[in-house]
């Protein structure tokens, strides 16, 4: 486990650069440790998989299929912009 | 001459109230904590767009522009929340999801969800939603506020006033959490 984690990276760094490189791209060096520990250790690679699917979910999500009644809201802001002027 | 006449007039303005109020209002309620913040933010956009109005070029449509308002009200719900300091303050520990030597903490390791066709999706859709709303304010902002913007994350450090490696630390252990609630759901819903 000691020899991995040098080598390799641990597994609380691994899911750190799997983030990191959402913003941007890492440094070489990193990028093939982050590789190599994602296909020897399955925690990290299924983390780096449900990681991409959140961030798919996260940007798509709406609140409720259904449409919800704004009669009251839409009055509320035509009156606010009545006032408004 | 391109004066007043070229903007939005009150009555066009008000028929997109009407056309658009309930897209915005889903929108602006799966990204806030609730209703009320939803419908206050609406509102807020609206009469930002009513102000702005001489800046709507025609070619666009009001949707798309509405929604780029709305999306900046909610950016700036979510810039105060981050740094309100009574947030900070109440901010539960951080659990601890990994062991001393930085492996997985039993428990935590993460496992496949099994995901086998859209109602699967579905169901991963709403632990996702009823997570978030578990996810201390001050990370939920930290996750709002990278999927809102088209603007890159420099832009988004600076305005928060954070350093960038603060600032994707602080939404890499949001998810991690988020993760790890869904996947707590999951089990239980196998089960
Ligand atoms: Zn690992």
């Amino acid at each position: 486990m000691g020899l991995m984690h040098t080598l390799l990276l641990s597994c609380r760094k691994a899911a750190e650069l799997i983030e990191q490189q959402s913003f941007a791209p890492l440094p070489p060096g990193q990028k093939v440790q982050l590789w190599m520990h994602t296909r020897i250790c399955a925690g990290c690679k299924v983390f780096q998989h449900q990681n991409e699917l959140m961030d798919r979910l996260l940007e798509q999500r709406v609140a409720e299929p259904l449409p919800i009644p704004t009669t009251q809201l839409e009055k509320r802001i035509i009156a606010a912009i009545d006032n408004h002027n | 001459m391109p004066t007043v006449d070229q903007a939005v007039g009150r009555s066009e303005f008000d028929g997109w109230v009407h056309a658009h109020t309930g897209d915005l209002l889903r929108y602006a309620r799966s990204r806030v904590r609730d209703e009320a913040v939803a419908e206050d933010l609406v509102q807020l956009a609206f009469i930002a767009a009513w102000e702005g109005r001489k800046k709507f070029a025609q070619q666009s449509s009001p949707r798309t522009w509405l929604f780029s308002i709305l999306k900046n009200k909610i950016a700036d719900h979510w810039r105060k929340a981050y740094r309100d300091p009574v947030v900070h303050g109440v901010e539960p520990m951080d659990l601890d999801f990994f062991d001393g030597d930085g492996g997985w903490a039993p428990g935590h390791i993460p496992q496949e969800w099994g995901l086998d066709g859209p109602d699967d999706d579905e169901q991963i859709q709403r632990f996702l939603a009823d997570c978030l709303q578990q996810l201390p304010a001050h990370w939920r902002a930290a996750v709002e506020m990278k999927f809102l913007k088209e603007k890159d994350a420099d832009a988004i450090c600076q305005e928060l006033g954070v350093s960038a490696t603060n600032y994707w630390q602080q939404i890499h252990r949001a998810k991690v959490r988020l993760r790890d609630c869904i996947s707590t759901n999951m089990k239980k819903h196998r089960h």
